[in-house]
């Protein structure tokens, strides 16, 4: 089987979470992943938590070993001098080469995409950066919260009388890294098909606003979306629905293509076959009275119970997941998502597998580096380097 | 006029509410052909007011009822269309009865000419149409299908259904949002139908070069519930190493310190920051008139900025009170803080950044109406791509793809019409 990717080689000059997820997307599919990281640190992710088992040593960041699963690790200090002829000597046979360095960064240590492609005329030379690299926000430094406030999704999400909140976790990263690995794709395709490389400008705020969808471009309309919080207009099993307390976490009662006589039939609750509660609107009219009967229902079942017979008679209602939710459902299970990985320093773990299946070229996955584990490898077996020269860079602090 | 990257590429996009035309909309804009197919009786969210559709015969029947009524708000009308026309630029339409068999004769002879074919259909319903994997490669081996079934086409819940509102919840999502010590939280939008519909975009391309390279093609699957947790791995992973859970902080962050929304001039009006290091600390100290602080043994580094966060926050709270959230952020900017306004959806995409970004290109449809479209997160240097087409109307190029493309004749194509096998958009009526 030959990967999607494989035999194609990225050198990698990105840290914390959107740039990594890109090139990580691109390791699964076989590519041959370079991950350049600065002496002593690494990338700055490595210093991030959660650690395996509270462990603060860089091999053992959770985010770091998600992140840079499948990928190499080369330790360059790119402001030296001759740490830049490395980078040049490695763009040099790359097919990709992503980058989320400040805008002009890269410029500076005269590494720019049009001396890239220079040397290298087939090259994707990717950038990635919160807000791309014009305009007046383009030297503003971005981070999770401020990305999701000037793209709108903090202004909606919480409840209206407190503030806003940021989305859990690091959608805006991620996406901006989706949406990389989708760009850089399409010039890699025009590459390969024509000899062109050329620079690709993503940015992670953009890719964030396009999530918004009909709610952004209808709030050009005078339909400007507020935050809702959990009580959304919306009655029990209309629209998105409302989160509601089970026995064991949480539900929502949204949309039911199944019916509401099929809802019905599973609470078991005679008097909601009352006329006032047979459509939408009129439940939407009776919504204080509907919820006195339908939340104490709720609130004595598991939610797990609540989502398969639901499911059971095509009513698609969704349970707020734990990961312990995840790990041990028969449904992941039975697809083999998770895949144990082992790694030297952190040890074994069940690891999220490929967001999608390619069926005939198949994915790959397998642990993230040590920090500098493949220098030998990538200068003398790749560049040709002498394993003294790499004894000297090394006493030079370059790697 | 150079060359699009993904001109010359034909997708069949049979697709939708919202992920899957999301997918299809990314190879559109990088020049691919794609051709919206669309259903003659349900046509795929096109509430289109004015623009109403008449199908062609279908008039009295329910369905030309059902998407004939007037919407007589013009607001109403604009932003009905939009929802839709944001996802299906750049596209060609195509109405046809797939539940007919010359239905799905057109698609198959459709598939024989085209590289990619997107559904996101229930599991099983291309299969049982005679449209799965299996049937188009007997008419196309190289074609590529990516079907995205929410949870995947094997497997006890294969048959489950999987809205995207849902899959904020299943795929941990809401757990982590949400105010400290709270219960969890909805996002503001339903984020994972376009999430997932960027990793379709990218395995597509994986599966082209793949193609491009090796002459094969491919079935590729994605299950919109594993698409998501591949976007919360490194919180999932903390239970998976540890047994432990994150718990929900709100705006705070937990290794950083300060991070918050904090209130700035006007009703509602907030400004986002973070401060990662202690070098970005300082700089807020200075940026905020309080240059004393950062010898405050109460904020001496993260640990116990940390404890006295609310103390802190009161403080940056006093400072930015007094000025707009777009002066807070520009200023905190300056200094070297990383802070964003809270903008509305509205002011995501119109403010000076944006607007010199090009965000917001504008196109004229061909029934007058004008409107803005949302543009692509990216740009090449030197290939075109982007918002070009305004979203085709039901079946707007029924006549190319059965006449040009497929070489049916005129009269066989006005049969195919007038037997409901195919729709055309006629005249709107009057408001």
């Amino acid at each position: 089987m030959t990967h999607a990717l494989e035999g194609y080689l990225v050198v990698d000059l990105t840290q914390r979470v959107a740039g990594p997820y890109c090139t990580k997307l691109m390791a699964l599919q076989g590519a041959d992943v370079v991950k350049i990281e600065p002496p002593g640190t690494g990338d700055a992710m490595r210093a991030m938590g959660p650690f395996v088992g509270d462990d603060a040593n860089p091999e053992k960041g959770i985010p770091f070993l998600y992140l840079n699963t499948g990928k190499k690790s080369v330790t360059l200090d790119v402001e030296q001098h001759s740490a830049r002829g490395l980078v040049m000597e490695l763009a040099k046979r790359a097919d990709i080469l992503v980058e989320d360095y400040a805008p002009g960064y890269l410029a500076s240590l005269g590494l720019d995409p049009d001396t890239l492609l220079e040397a290298n005329p087939r090259l994707v030379v990717s950038s990635i950066t919160h807000f791309g690299q014009d305009g007046p926000y383009s030297a503003f430094k971005g981070e999770e919260i401020v990305d999701q406030a000037v793209s709108g999704h903090v202004s909606i999400t919480g409840e209206p009388d407190r503030e806003p909140i940021k989305m859990g976790g690091n959608l805006a990263q991620y996406v901006g890294g989706q949406a990389a690995f989708a760009s850089t794709l399409i010039a890699l395709y025009h590459a390969t098909l024509t000899g062109e490389g050329q620079h690709v400008d993503n940015s992670i705020t953009e890719a964030s606003v396009d999530l918004l969808d009909s709610w952004g471009i209808n709030s050009l309309f005078g339909e400007v979306p507020k935050r809702l919080g959990n009580a959304a207009p919306e009655a029990v099993l209309r629209g998105r629905g409302g989160l509601y307390e089970t026995a064991d976490g949480y539900i929502a009662l949204g949309q039911v293509p199944g019916g509401w006589d099929a809802f019905v039939d599973m609470i078991g609750v005679e008097e909601l076959r009352d006329p006032k509660y047979a459509d939408p609107r009129s439940r939407s009219e009776h919504r204080d009275e509907l919820e006195a009967i339908v939340a104490p229902w709720v609130r004595e079942n598991s939610k797990l119970d609540i989502y398969n017979a639901s499911q059971r008679r095509r009513n698609a209602i969704g349970y707020v997941a734990t990961p312990h939710d995840m790990l041990t459902s028969p449904q992941l299970e039975h697809r083999q998502f998770f895949q144990e990985i082992d790694h030297p320093a952190a040890g074994s773990a069940r690891y999220p597998g490929p967001p999608y299946r390619l069926t005939a070229s198949g994915e790959t996955l397998s642990r993230a580096p040590l920090l500098g584990e493949h220098n030998a490898e990538v200068f003398c077996d790749l560049l040709g380097l002498e394993r003294a020269e790499l004894v000297r860079l090394r006493q030079l602090g370059v790697i | 006029m150079p060359r699009m990257p993904l001109e010359g590429l034909r997708v069949l996009d049979v697709t939708q509410i919202r992920a899957g035309p999301k997918a299809a909309r990314w190879l559109a804009d990088a020049g691919a052909e794609v051709i919206k197919v669309e259903s003659v009786t349900r046509p795929d969210g096109r509430l289109r007011g004015a623009s109403a559709i008449v199908v062609a015969g279908m008039a009295a029947t329910s369905a030309g009822a059902k998407y004939n009524r007037p919407i007589p708000e013009s607001t109403q009308r604009e932003t009905n269309r939009t929802g839709f026309d944001v996802l299906h630029r750049n596209k060609m339409g195509l109405s046809v009865n797939l539940r007919s068999e010359e239905g799905v004769a057109i698609f198959r002879a459709l598939a024989a000419v085209s590289d990619v074919v997107l559904d996101n259909f229930s599991q099983g319903v291309m299969d049982r149409l005679g449209l799965g994997y299996d049937d188009l490669r007997k008419v196309n081996p190289a074609i590529i299908v990516l079907s995205m079934p929410a949870f995947g086409s094997d497997g006890p819940d294969k048959s489950y259904i999987g809205f995207g509102w849902a899959q904020e919840h299943l795929s941990g999502v809401t757990s982590m949002t949400g105010y400290e010590g709270g219960p969890p939280l909805r996002t503001g939008t339903v984020t994972p139908d376009p999430l997932n519909g960027v990793h379709a975009a990218g395995a597509i391309m994986a599966a082209l070069l793949h193609r491009a390279r090796t002459g094969e093609g491919q079935y590729v699957e994605l299950s919109h519930w594993e698409s998501m947790i591949s976007l919360v791995g490194d919180w999932l992973m903390e239970y998976s190493y540890n047994g432990t859970v994150a718990k929900r902080l709100g705006n705070r962050h937990p290794a950083w310190a300060p991070q918050g929304c904090y209130p700035s001039e006007g009703e509602d009006r907030w400004v986002a920051l973070t401060v990662t290091c202690d070098e970005e600390w300082t700089a807020l100290c200075g940026a905020i008139g309080r240059p004393e602080l950062a010898d405050d043994p109460r904020f001496a580094s993260v640990l116990e900025r940390r404890t006295n966060h609310d103390a802190l926050d009161e403080i940056i709270a006093e400072w930015t009170r007094g000025r707009s959230n777009v002066e807070a952020m520009e200023a905190l900017q300056r200094a070297g803080v990383r802070s964003g306004a809270v903008l509305d959806n509205k002011e995501a995409m119109t403010n000076p950044h944006a607007e010199a970004r090009g965000t917001l290109p504008r196109i004229t449809h061909p029934d007058g109406v004008s409107h803005p479209y949302i543009n692509s997160p990216w740009q090449f240097s030197r290939t075109p791509q982007g918002v070009r087409t305004a979203a085709p109307i039901l079946g707007e190029h029924n006549e190319y793809l059965l006449g040009e493309v497929l070489g049916i004749p005129g009269d066989e194509r006005r049969r195919l019409e007038s037997s409901q096998v195919t729709a055309t958009f006629l005249t709107p009526p009057a408001e």
